[in-house]
Order: C-alpha cells, then sequence, then structure tokens
C-alpha cells in the first residue's frame, strides 16, 4: 500500500497517537488530528538540523545558471541572462555578502569549472575558458577551447558543465531542442549532438562523443571516484526523471541524436530507433548499448525536474550523510539525498527526501568552503514552488543530528536500513511499520509515463541490529527493474524520535546475488 | 492608443439620434438651411485685416473648384490652387444610394456648409427627380456596388474610437461630435452629416486609413490611422448604426461559435502578424479549443479565433490561457493575456474591467513543434479559484460586434441603361469638371476666369443664379471676395508670404498651428480636446501644436518636407494630437515659401566638426554642465524630471544658426516656452569653459548633437532599456552572445557608448550587421523559454557581405564562398575575444588555416553619426598566398578616391595596408564585389577598413 505523502503522514501521526497515548483506533476524527499533527510537525522540522539562509537578490536578477567556488573562497555565480559575479563574503550574514560584476553576454552558461586558472564553461555555442588576465577584478580574455556541436537556434539546446573525469577530460551534456529550428541541418532535419554527452579535451579542444539518448540532461556531475552521472528530466522516452551513470558508449533511450552516430563512429554506428512501448528493464535485448538509469525520481514524489547535484565531499562538515550525493529539483525547489552502490557492476540506489522550501526552482548546487550548500535558482521559463523568480540561497547544517534513514542498500532477498541513530527495537521491529510497493516504466514517446506494472510487496522480517543502527528488512518477491518504494510507519529512535522522512525510493536494477553490508 | 489626461465629453446616446434621424431629418430637404460653404481656413483669413477681399477671393476660387469650369488665364494659374472634388469612380462601392439620391438633390440641406453646388436648384421637382435617378444608377454602378460591412461593432470599441477622435486632432477640422457639445468659437467646423445613412464601417475605416484615394486634394489628411484605430473611429462615428431597427429585421448576422482562421508559418517561433498573413483555412468553431473541424499538420502553425464575447456582468473579469506554445487573448483589441513564445504547457492571466454587453475576443495561438495545447478560461467577476471556467459557447458569436448597416438602407438594383442615361447626364451636367471620369468632357464650355460677368444676377455670383448653374450658396462675404478678386485681376505667382498663408488656409494649418498671429484652436476647443499621451509638465507647450512663427528659419528644409509629408521627426512623442500627413505638391511649395519669408539664420553651415568641443558639449547636456537632461531625454533614455523632446533628434531638426539664436534667447522664438535662457544677457555661468564664449559653447552643444543617434549618453543619466531587457552600454562597451536575426544562432554582439553597434556571425566568421543608435533587446533569448531571432533595436542598420570576412582563393577570379544557412566555420574558426584593458573593447580572433586574424571594430565619432573602423591584425607562421579580403560586396562599386570606394547608395568605405593595397572590383552573379588580395609575406600584415554609412 502506497499513499500520497499527505497521507502517509496522517497515518503516521495516527500510528504516533496509539502507542504513545494507547487511545482506541476509533479516533479517526480528523478535528483531533490537527493539533496531533502540528505538535508532530513542531517537533521535528527539517530547518532545525538544516537551516536555509538568503542572500538579498531583488536588485539582480540572480537567476543562478552556474556555480563554481573560487580558490580564495568566494563564490563565482551565472546567470542565465548571461552575467557572471563575484559572490564576496558569502559565509557571514547574507547581508554583508556582495556580488561584483565579473563578465557579462554570455549564451545561458549553464556550469562552471575552474581548472588551471581558467574558468571553464558550456555556452550555447561552445566551451570557453575566460579568466581575468590584467588583475582588474573583471574578466577580460575569453577564449573559444571547443565548437564542435551545432545548434538549431532552438531555446531549448542547451548545455550542461563541463565537469572533469579522472582521465582530465570535460563532460558537457547537450540538451535536444523543442520546437522551431531555424538552423537545423538540411539533411537530418535538424541539429547534430543534440541530446549527447561528449567530452573534450581541455587542451586540443577535440571533441569525443561519449554516450546518446539524452534527453534534458540538466545536470551533470563528476563523482569521487571520478566517475560521471547526469541528470535527466522527464518527458517524452523519458517517462520518469533519472540519474544514470555515464559511460562510453552509452544509450540512454532518446531516439532525438540518432541521427549523429554516422558523425560519432562505434560503438554507436547502428542503434536503431527504440520500439516504443517496451519495458526499460527489457531494453537491453532491443539495444545492447542501453543504458538502464541508477535511480529513478518517481514523478510528483521525488520532484518534477532533477537539475543540479553535488556529492558531500566534506567529510561529515554538513552533517551525517557524508559520501552522500545531492540532487536539486527545479520544480519542487527541493533537495535530494541519493545513495548509491554498485550491484553486479552498475550503479544503483535509493533516493529520498532532504530539505524543501527553497524560494524557487533549483538549478544548481555548488558547496563552499565551510561545507554549506549554496543553491542557486531561476523559474525563468519553468514554473515550479516558491515564491520568487530567482534567486541565491544557502544551506547550513546546525550541528543537529536528523533522525534519519542513512542509507539503503539492496540485498538479495530484501534491504538494508541504517539510520543516523539507533532505532527504538520496539517500533522498528514491527513488519507493520514497512509498507513497500514495486513498480517500472516503460519507455515511450509520450510526455511523461506512469509508475506501471505495480505491486504490493509484503515485509515478512524486519531485523534490528545489535547497535540498533541497522534494520534487515526480508521482503517477498523482488523484482529487478522496479522502482521499490518503502514507506516507514511509526519508527521512533531510541530517544523516542520520530523520523524526519519515512520514505525512500530504491531503483533496483540488479538483485545482489550475495548479502553484503 | 493615448491617454488623454483630460477627461472628454460624455458620450451621447446614438439610439436617439438615429430616432431623430428617422422620425424627420429627412423631411430636411424641405427645409431651407442656408449654410455656406464652409472652408475653414477663409475664417482665419477674414479675421485679419491685412489680408486684402482679393487674396480671400482667390482662395475661394480654388477652395470652390471655381477653375473646373471658368479657366484660369495664365497670369494668375499660380494664384489659384485648385482643389481637386473626391474621385467618384468607386463611389458606388462606399456610398448609400439613399444619401446619394438625397444629396443629389439638394447637397446643402443635407449637408449644409458643403462646397458641393447644387445644380437643381433651379430646376422642377420632376425634371431634377428623373436627372437624379439617371445619376444615382450611374454612380451607384461604379465600384462594384456597397458590401455590407464585414465588422461590426460594440459599445466598447465605439467608446474607443469616441477617444481617439477627440484627442488626436479631429476635432480641430471638424469639432467635437457630441450632440451636447456645441462650441461657440467663432471658427468654422467641417460638419460630418448622416454619416450612419452614407456609409458602412469598412468602408468608412478604409478611406480613413488613407483619405487621399478618394481624396486626392489633400484638405482631408490621413493622421496615421492603424487598421484598428481607423476602424474604432469609423465605428464611432457610425454609432447609430449600432442600434439601425432594419438591422433586427435582417438575417441574424452573428451565429453561435468563433470564426478561426488557419495559417502556416515554417519556422514560426512568435506568434505573427496576423493583418498581413492569408489564411490557408477558414471556419466557424464552437468554442476555443484546439479541437477544430479541419485537418492541420504537427507543427509550424498559428490559429487566430476571433468572434464576439457577450458579457452578462459588469466588473472585472480574469482570463487565463494555458497554451503550448502561445497565445494571447485580446478583449476589444487590447492585450489581455500574453503568453506568447515557444514554451511548454504554462498558463497565464490577465484583468480586464468590462461593462456587460457585446465585446470582441480575439485569442491567437501558434505551435512551433512537439505538444500542442490551447485552453481558454475565464473568470467573471465573482467568480473563485484559480484555474476558471471555459467560455460558454452561447456567449461566443461569430461576428466580431453587433452588425452595423447604414441607416434607411434600402434595397437598389441599377438599371444598366439609367446607368448610361446617368453617365451622360455626368458630362451633361458638367459634373465631370470636378469629379474626373475617365476621359468624359463636359458637354458645354464655360468662359475663362477673365471672361465672366461678374455681376450678373442670373450669374453663380448673383441672386437669381441661372438653371444648370451651380448654386454654392455663397455667402454675401464670399461673393464680394470673389468678385474682388475677378475684379482685381492679380498676375503672377503669390509672394512667399501669400504661399505660406494660402497653404495655411487651405489646409487648414491654422486650426492646430498659429502663425502671424492667425491660428492656433480656439481656447474652447485647446482646453477640452487638446491634450497629452501622458502626465507631463509642459503646460500649453505639451498639448498645443508649436507656434509656426520663424519655422522657416528654424527647420531645415528636408526635415519641414519629412515633417509634412511623412512620419519622420514627430519629435512631440507627449502631445494627443498628431502632425497629418500632406500631398507632396503642397509640401514642396510651402516648404520653400517659408524658407525664404523667415528669416534667414547667420552661421548656415554651423562649427566645423572637433572631437574635443563634443566632449565639452557632452558635459554642458549633463549635470554638471546646464543640465539640459532635467527636461530632455537623450537617444530614448529618460530625462530626469520632464520628458521633452529627444536631443539626439535636434540636429536633424533644426539649422545651427537658428539654434545659435535660439539658445541664446528661447522667449524671443517661443513667447511662452518653458525652456530657460541659459546664457543671459549672453554670459555664461561657466566662464571657465572656452574663455566663457557663449557662442563657442552653444557651438560644443551644437557639435555634440551632431552625433545624432550616436550622442554618448550625457552625465546624469541612469541608462535605462525601453523594454525589460534592452541592453543599454553606458561607460563601457557590452560584448554580447546571443540569437539575432539574419546574423544566426552564434552571433556575438558589441555596443558601444558611442552608439555604434556591430554583429558578427561566427557560424560564418563575418561581420554581418552595423547599426547605430539602441543596441539590443536581449529577451528574445531570455524571457522564459524564447528563442526569438530579434533585429537590431538602433537605426541605421547597414548589412555587411553574407560570404566570410576572408579566404584563400585559387586566383582572383575564382568564386567567394556563398554560405549555406548552417555552413560553419566558412571564414575560419571563431577562437575568441579580449577586452582592452583600458576602453574594454573587444579584440576578436580567428584562425583561417595557417593564419591567425584579429579584427577590432572601433567607433569614430563624426557628425552625422559614429562610423565603423574594423583594424585587423594577421599573423601567420609561414608566408600565406592566396589570401583575400571581401571588403564590400553590392549592386555598384565605384573608386571614388586611393583606396576609397563608394558601395551602392549604401556605404562608403576607405582602406589602408602595411602592404600596397591593389583593389579588385569583380563581378560575382548579379554583384560586385571588391576584393583585397592580403600580402603576408612576411610574418605580420595590418590593414584598417573604414566603413561610412
Amino acid at each position: 500500500m502506497v499513499r500520497n505523502p499527505k497521507t502517509v503522514s496522517y497515518d503516521i501521526a495516527m500510528t504516533h497517537t496509539q502507542s504513545t497515548k494507547g487511545r482506541p483506533s476509533s479516533l479517526h476524527s480528523l478535528m483531533r488530528l490537527i493539533p496531533l499533527l502540528l505538535a508532530l510537525h513542531a517537533q521535528c522540522e527539517e530547518s532545525d538540523y538544516y537551516q536555509i539562509d538568503t542572500f538579498p537578490t531583488e536588485a539582480l536578477p540572480m537567476e543562478v545558471g552556474a556555480m563554481t567556488l573560487l580558490g580564495d573562497g568566494n563564490l563565482l555565480v551565472g546567470t542565465r541572462r548571461g552575467d557572471v559575479y563575484v559572490l564576496e563574503n558569502p559565509y557571514g550574514a547574507p547581508e554583508a555578502a556582495q556580488f561584483r560584476p565579473w563578465a557579462r553576454g554570455l549564451a545561458q552558461p549553464l556550469g562552471f569549472l575552474e581548472h588551471q586558472g581558467w574558468i571553464y564553461t558550456a555556452q550555447r555555442g561552445e566551451l570557453t575558458r575566460m579568466k581575468d588576465a590584467d588583475g582588474d577584478g573583471a574578466a577580460d580574455t575569453f577564449e573559444t577551447v571547443c565548437d564542435a556541436w551545432d545548434i538549431s537556434g532552438n531555446y531549448h539546446e542547451y548545455n550542461f558543465g563541463p565537469r572533469m573525469d579522472k582521465e582530465g577530460f570535460m563532460w558537457i551534456t547537450l540538451n535536444k531542442p523543442f520546437g522551431g529550428q531555424p538552423y537545423a541541418d538540411p539533411e537530418i532535419k535538424q541539429a547534430h549532438w543534440r541530446g549527447w554527452a561528449v567530452r573534450v579535451n581541455p587542451d586540443t579542444g577535440e571533441m569525443f562523443p561519449m554516450a546518446a539518448g539524452l534527453r534534458s540532461p540538466a545536470g551533470v556531475e563528476d563523482s569521487p571516484w571520478g566517475d560521471i552521472f547526469y541528470t535527466d528530466n522527464q518527458g517524452e522516452w523519458c517517462n520518469a526523471s533519472k540519474l544514470s551513470h555515464l559511460e562510453f558508449g552509452d544509450y540512454h533511450g532518446h531516439p532525438w541524436g540518432l541521427p549523429t552516430q554516422k558523425l560519432a563512429g562505434e560503438p554507436f554506428d547502428g542503434i536503431p530507433q527504440p520500439v516504443s512501448g517496451t519495458w526499460m528493464k527489457d531494453m537491453h535485448h532491443q539495444i545492447p548499448q542501453f543504458k538502464m538509469p541508477a535511480v529513478w525520481f518517481p514523478y510528483d514524489k521525488m520532484g518534477k525536474s532533477p537539475s543540479g547535484l553535488r556529492w558531500d565531499r566534506s567529510e561529515g562538515k554538513f552533517g551525517p550523510f557524508a559520501n552522500q550525493l545531492f540532487v536539486a529539483d527545479q520544480h519542487h525547489a527541493t533537495v535530494m539525498r541519493v545513495v548509491l552502490e554498485q550491484v553486479d557492476g552498475h550503479w544503483q540506489g535509493a533516493c529520498l527526501p532532504f530539505r524543501e522550501g527553497f524560494q524557487c526552482g533549483i538549478i544548481r548546487l555548488c558547496f563552499g568552503q565551510d561545507a554549506s550548500l549554496f543553491v542557486g535558482m531561476s523559474n525563468a521559463g519553468w514554473g515550479g514552488r516558491g515564491n520568487r523568480p530567482w534567486g541565491l540561497q544557502r544551506l547550513r547544517w546546525t550541528g543537529k543530528v536528523p533522525f534519519e534513514i542513512h542509507e539503503m542498500k539492496a540485498q538479495p532477498d530484501g534491504f538494508t536500513l541504517s539510520f543516523t541513530e539507533p532505532v527504538d527495537p520496539a517500533t522498528a521491529s514491527k513488519v507493520e511499520a514497512y509498507a513497500m510497493e514495486s513498480y517500472t516504466y516503460r519507455l515511450e514517446s509520450r510526455y511523461g509515463g506512469p509508475e506501471d506494472d505495480k505491486q504490493e510487496l509484503k515485509v515478512t522480517k524486519a531485523v534490528v541490529s545489535e547497535d540498533g543502527m541497522r534494520v534487515r528488512l526480508h521482503v517477498d518477491a523482488l523484482r529487478a527493474g522496479y522502482v521499490h518504494e518503502l514507506h516507514l510507519e511509526g519508527i521512533h529512535s531510541q530517544s523516542q524520535r520520530p523520523l524526519l522522512h519515512g520514505e525512500a525510493y530504491y531503483t533496483l536494477v540488479n538483485i545482489p546475488r550475495s548479502t553484503h553490508l | 492608443m493615448p491617454k488623454l489626461t483630460k477627461p472628454i465629453l460624455k458620450k451621447d446616446s446614438p439610439h436617439r439620434f438615429a430616432l431623430a434621424l428617422l422620425a424627420g431629418a429627412w423631411m430636411a430637404s424641405t427645409l431651407i438651411l442656408a449654410d455656406s460653404p464652409i472652408i475653414p481656413g477663409y475664417r482665419h483669413l477674414l479675421d485679419k485685416p491685412e489680408i486684402s477681399p482679393a487674396e480671400r477671393g482667390e482662395l475661394l476660387l480654388g477652395e470652390l473648384n471655381c477653375v473646373a469650369c471658368h479657366q484660369a488665364d495664365p497670369a494668375s494659374q499660380d494664384r489659384i490652387w485648385a482643389r481637386s472634388a473626391p474621385d467618384l469612380s468607386a463611389v458606388g462601392s462606399r456610398v448609400t444610394p439613399g444619401f446619394l439620391r438625397r444629396y443629389l438633390s439638394d447637397p446643402h440641406s443635407v449637408a449644409p456648409g458643403t462646397t458641393m453646388p447644387n445644380i437643381f436648384h433651379a430646376s422642377n421637382a420632376q425634371a431634377r427627380d428623373g436627372a437624379v435617378d439617371y445619376l444615382l444608377h450611374f454612380l451607384t454602378s461604379l465600384g462594384g456596388g456597397l458590401q455590407a460591412s464585414k465588422t461590426g461593432g460594440s459599445q466598447a470599441l465605439i467608446e474607443k474610437g469616441e477617444t481617439l477622435f477627440h484627442s488626436i486632432g479631429c476635432v480641430a477640422c471638424h469639432g467635437p461630435q457630441s450632440e451636447t457639445q456645441s462650441l461657440e468659437d467663432g471658427r468654422d467646423y467641417i460638419p460630418l452629416h448622416e454619416l450612419a445613412a452614407k456609409t458602412t464601417v469598412d468602408a468608412l475605416s478604409q478611406f480613413l486609413q488613407d483619405p487621399s484615394k478618394v481624396r486626392p486634394s489633400g484638405r482631408m489628411p490621413h493622421l496615421r490611422l492603424d487598421a484598428k484605430e481607423s476602424r474604432a473611429i469609423a465605428l464611432y462615428l457610425l454609432r447609430e448604426q449600432l442600434n439601425n431597427p432594419q438591422a433586427q429585421g435582417a438575417a441574424p448576422s452573428q451565429e453561435p461559435g468563433i470564426a478561426f482562421a488557419y495559417y502556416e508559418i515554417d519556422g514560426i517561433n512568435a506568434l505573427p502578424d496576423f493583418e498581413q498573413l492569408q489564411p490557408l483555412k477558414e471556419g466557424i468553431a464552437e468554442a476555443i479549443t484546439l479541437n477544430l473541424p479541419i485537418e492541420r499538420r504537427n507543427n509550424d502553425y498559428a490559429i487566430r479565433f476571433v468572434g464576439n464575447l457577450e458579457v452578462t456582468q459588469a466588473g472585472m473579469h480574469t482570463f487565463i490561457s494555458a497554451s503550448d506554445d502561445g497565445s494571447k487573448i485580446l478583449i476589444d483589441d487590447e492585450v489581455v493575456v500574453d503568453n506568447d513564445g515557444i514554451h511548454g504547457r504554462a498558463a497565464r492571466n490577465g484583468r480586464i474591467e468590462l461593462s456587460a454587453g457585446s465585446h470582441t475576443i480575439e485569442v491567437q495561438f501558434f505551435n512551433g513543434g512537439g505538444g500542442a495545447e490551447l485552453s481558454v478560461a475565464w473568470l467573471p467577476p465573482g467568480a473563485r479559484g484559480r484555474r476558471g471556467s471555459a467560455i460558454a459557447p452561447e456567449l461566443l458569436s461569430t461576428r466580431s460586434g453587433q452588425p452595423m448597416i447604414p441607416l434607411l438602407s434600402e434595397s437598389f438594383t441599377v438599371d444598366p441603361q439609367k446607368a448610361l442615361m446617368g453617365e451622360r447626364m455626368f458630362a451633361a451636367m458638367r459634373c465631370v469638371a470636378c469629379h474626373e471620369h475617365k476621359d468624359l468632357k463636359p458637354m458645354r464650355g464655360a468662359k475663362g476666369l477673365a471672361e465672366l460677368s461678374i455681376d450678373r444676377a442670373e450669374g453663380c455670383l448673383g441672386d437669381q443664379i441661372g438653371r444648370g448653374l451651380p448654386d454654392y450658396q455663397l455667402s454675401q462675404t464670399q461673393r464680394s471676395d470673389i468678385k474682388a478678386a475677378l475684379r482685381a485681376r492679380h498676375a503672377g505667382p503669390l509672394s512667399p508670404q501669400q504661399t505660406v498663408q494660402r497653404t495655411m488656409a487651405a489646409f487648414n494649418c491654422y486650426a492646430c498651428h498659429q502663425r502671424d498671429g492667425m491660428g492656433g484652436p480656439s481656447s474652447q476647443l485647446a482646453e477640452a480636446y487638446f491634450g497629452t499621451t501622458f502626465e507631463i509638465d509642459l503646460g500649453e507647450e505639451g498639448k498645443i501644436p508649436p507656434l509656426l512663427d520663424h519655422a522657416g528659419a528654424k527647420f531645415r528644409p528636408e526635415a519641414l518636407q519629412s515633417i509634412l509629408s511623412s512620419d519622420a521627426l514627430h519629435i512631440r512623442h507627449y502631445m494627443a494630437t498628431r502632425m497629418p500627413g500632406f500631398p507632396e505638391s503642397m509640401v514642396e511649395r510651402f516648404v520653400e515659401a517659408i524658407g525664404q519669408v523667415d528669416d534667414q539664420p547667420a552661421h548656415a553651415s554651423g562649427p566645423a566638426f572637433d572631437e574635443s568641443m563634443a566632449g565639452i558639449g557632452q558635459k554642458f547636456v549633463g549635470v554638471s554642465g546646464m543640465a539640459c537632461i532635467t527636461c530632455h531625454r537623450v537617444s530614448g533614455q529618460d530625462a530626469l524630471a520632464i520628458q521633452g523632446i529627444d536631443l539626439s533628434s535636434v540636429y536633424d531638426r533644426v539649422q545651427p544658426g537658428w539654434f545659435r539664436s535660439f539658445m541664446l534667447n528661447p522667449a524671443a522664438y517661443k513667447p511662452e516656452t518653458r525652456m530657460p535662457a541659459f546664457w543671459p544677457e549672453g554670459q555664461s555661468p561657466f566662464a571657465d569653459i572656452l574663455g566663457g564664449d557663449a557662442t563657442q559653447q552653444i557651438d560644443a552643444i551644437w557639435t555634440y548633437l551632431s552625433l545624432k543617434h550616436s550622442m554618448p549618453l550625457p552625465q546624469g543619466i541612469v541608462p535605462k532599456g525601453e523594454i525589460a531587457m534592452e541592453l543599454v552600454p553606458a561607460d563601457k562597451p557590452i560584448v554580447h552572445r546571443t540569437f539575432m536575426k539574419e546574423v544566426g544562432p552564434r552571433a556575438v554582439l558589441t555596443g558601444f557608448p558611442e552608439k555604434l553597434n556591430v554583429a558578427y556571425d561566427f557560424n560564418v566568421v563575418r561581420l554581418a550587421k552595423i547599426w547605430r543608435g539602441r543596441f539590443f533587446d536581449h529577451s528574445g533569448v531570455q524571457s522564459g523559454r524564447t528563442d526569438t531571432f530579434l533585429e537590431p533595436l538602433g537605426n541605421d542598420v547597414l548589412d555587411l557581405p553574407k560570404g566570410p570576412a576572408f579566404s584563400f582563393l585559387d586566383g582572383p577570379d575564382a568564386p567567394w564562398p556563398v554560405p549555406a544557412l548552417t555552413d560553419r566555420n566558412v571564414g575560419g574558426r571563431f577562437k575568441g575575444y579580449q577586452l582592452h584593458q583600458t576602453n574594454q573593447r573587444p579584440i576578436f580572433r580567428y584562425e583561417l588555416e595557417s593564419v591567425s586574424i584579429e579584427e577590432a571594430p572601433e567607433p569614430v565619432i563624426q557628425p552625422g553619426g559614429t562610423i565603423l573602423k574594423r583594424s585587423f591584425s594577421l599573423k601567420a607562421s609561414s608566408a600565406a598566398r592566396g589570401l583575400y579580403f571581401l571588403a564590400a560586396e553590392g549592386d555598384q562599386i565605384e573608386q571614388i578616391g586611393p583606396n576609397q570606394f563608394k558601395v551602392g547608395e549604401d556605404y562608403d568605405i576607405e582602406l589602408k595596408g602595411s602592404f600596397p593595397v591593389e583593389p579588385i572590383i569583380r563581378e560575382q552573379g548579379t554583384l560586385k564585389q571588391l576584393l583585397i588580395p592580403i600580402r603576408l609575406d612576411g610574418e605580420a600584415a595590418t590593414l584598417e577598413q573604414i566603413i561610412q554609412w
């Protein structure tokens, strides 16, 4: 049984009242639930643990599209309108920080990377590097590193990146267009390389095709181990938004860029048009290069448009989630948490709620020197939650540890959950505390698609570890290639705190063959 | 539409007027309304004793077109300017038979004050009616008959028309139209009689857009109305038709549903101007949805719905349009919801206060590609919620308003026999003398002007005008003035002063402008109907068209010519009254004469250009100088306090000598001006600049003004785009990458503070466009999800060759590369740019094979506008052979000096090289090309190109 999050929170409240006060379950009166709910919310607020600071941006159109940390700890902020500012004094009171103009006139810079004294950015037309050569505080040198991809003149041909892989190449993901394309290649009626991930040798400017089948890859990021991941947005040939691992030769499912294969050569030569309606999990039979996602973000439950992503490399300075991945959402104005593991060579894992309530749809994340997370946003063109057209905020860990699911890992017959503090075995060992269902998606030409082939799953056993930090769930009938959506109800920590968030969505591409920790 | 700062008259009841008309106004034909012909300018001359009766008489001889029958002798021909009568070649398509019948029978009773004479005044009724019947069949046969108006009306549009009529200057000649408003200001206004029975909305609206087609004399000038404005005014003038009882019995002209039209436009990425397009399919839809009974393609199309919306409850209405891609909702021609541009499903809303009753609704939609969706909803007053509800189909009707048909319409069938007789009658009655028709000539001749028996009682000027002669119903004064003119027999052309006065009287310039103490609107008229388009504290100067004393000295003749005959240089943007457009013939004569009459300014050519003087002028205009920018805008930038005339227009309009004298003592030229004297008694408050010399200081300002649209902004102006995302270079250049029309998706633009702008196409690697003035609107790629390829915002746009700047050729005859739309790197590879350390100007870099090229575009200021200097620096590791520079391309290229060339009529170029420049002029296709072989024998070469346009 899976309910929408609102219903779930009511049920948590119900369980809470039953377990602590022993009231009969006939207390279904909503009137009586409301104060209890309020009390519960007062008890655990996201803001108790992670606080949002807001930089004043009323005077500047701070439609943040790119961010990177400079050597001196200041933040370089690029806007969708093409302006670049240095945010000076970014760690104190937000009112004391200053935006200093550094460059302007760029075409939709949607990512920054500092490398050897240059700032690299993927603009619409090219990978550019720029710097302040004369030291007067503003950029004066703008060099074209690579402009090997085409643009048809369509607004949707955004480019994201660059991010550097372990071999020193810079990765860029290239959006496919949407609508009119006045400068389309007459032969293929579109521009080449749209819907591809490419990497560029920063020294020679040479471009190498890496992966095809991307749709709207609004975030690209290098992992701590040097691999590249990207987020893609739900739409045609992409029934649900996803996080995917990018490797040379992959095909991610969108057919838009397939005509470019003839320029890309092996191993792309010959990827056929996918058959609409095929189960995602079966696609590799049809197209061997097909790559399953690492994590699906079920629509509306976990945002609608994943964008920027960053790993927490602060070794604990940002709280209990060191080495985990944080993914922003451009519609829900949220930051989500992702935990990954490699199973049979495939990166997969779970996404979990982390923090909501930013002032508009988020595009970029960037960790600061003090391990606070800068959150840059804009609603230009894509409406979302929040009440501002743009903004820059900063998320700080207050030092308090929330009671949260820390990780979710797959087992041959279930999952292991770990927590940020020991659980109360009385609440955590009851199987009724766990509701789970699984579903999957098809690869379809339609614009977004439903959670398909749903099935409720039975948790047959919940074993709490001796130290209370883990719960081993035994689940009937795991299904490979399915999202396993889990809701926890009524679980308390040993200090009797309720969970801050009681849900997780594990994308089980492969079922592990052996138990692991 | 200008917003009046003054409330205009209350609307009258068209209904009442229509009833009055029906009840008895027709009986008017039996009444005697002895109004003499109204020539408004004549009244102004009457008030001026210096003007002799003979001069007034000459005006009448022309305005009544006496010379059409009575030929003027050569000596007086130039003194009498015949006013041609309306062109009747299509009169049947615009005037109702009923009106024609009444008007032909007795023009003076139907239209008191008309200049059309009565031909039948002495005929018996039977003879008259017979002749009128023939004429009627003939005239009605011309032009293919009167069509019912396609556009209907609504009270809201009528009110718009009323506001326009009473604010943009129509009242200056025609007077206010409200029945409750009658001016007694001693002026003559040309009445508009029985229009509602005379013509249709479509015909009148067409006429108003270009009256000269029907009235070539130019007495009715055009006021630069667009289609919507002219329709609104036509609806207002014909408002009685809205309640025409005849329309009620007529077939229902409003069908349920809404009319739609379907268009296909390749590469569409924003809503088009539908008025300019031909629909592929049309039909009627039940509701405003995409579920239409037509086949349509998936991408690149647009649909327009036009209809009538019945509002049941007055109050604030919210309209919502959710669409993929763009859409707009217009109510009564006003954009209420703007959801334009390429985007996924996006909803926008807008609010408008609506009265109960019928309003026009227009919904525009387009789909570029991908999903298509349109959902239109509304929230009538009191409705709650965010999504609104669909507009119920029964509230929609197909006509864009209630049907409007001429009052007292009758069915009429042209009898060809009678029409033929009518045509003969047209010649026999000498109608053709005034109203030309084919090559018909009047059947009977008339005496020449010089041979007339002036005092004959049976003559045109007598008391018992003979049968068959025209009766103009002239007043006693008019008659005696005409007689005076005929007796005086002045010979030779008019003096310049007389020419100016005659022009102003004939064309009724006096209605708005004063000169020599004559004319200008009466105080009552000015008070009520001469306003401003926005709140501006300029007093009467802001509302009343300027005095024309000294105008001949003030204006450059070519400027005056533009002002009178075109839209150019109409710079009083705050004034609600519009300057009309007049025929060329009148304009030339007037401009020449007024230039001769008014004192010629000394110092006719102005100071020689000097860059440092321009800089001093810029300081004077700014806040640390005379602070002219307190009340004057500069290049479209707001002034600090009062948004007066833009200084960038001054140089083009006024003469340097006048400028000097005016600046020293403005009140001497404009007694009521708010412009202070900045050099009282010739003393400068800035004694340390230019030795405190007033004349030199004014010359410095003049030199600065001579840069026109290239004037760098003076100190104190806070640059702001006129539109939300306008880029405004202020203290340093702006280098900007974007999409740009005709430049491409890899456009790199630079706007210099000197108001020079350049756009490079780095797909091809070429300089594509240069222009002056305002720079660029960034919203094309920046407002939400848009990819509109916008054009320059400024002026003087010059397109440069389509091919690359440099190319290797096998020989001087080898073709220059012609890049296709998506060809890349034809002229090398773009490598980026560097901003100059001090002035921040960009130096672009590109590589063509082994040659590395740097190109620095730079502004060079000079009078008339900044010009462009391109400096190229070329480097190669080894000698490069066969490299050429494409310096120009055009229909004609002519060498005009050493290394100087004229390219068509568009621009001049000058070239300098570090090597001997050996230009080659050659042909490629239909164009001439100017190639410069690059001599890169050593390691480096430089080349400089100056483009002047």
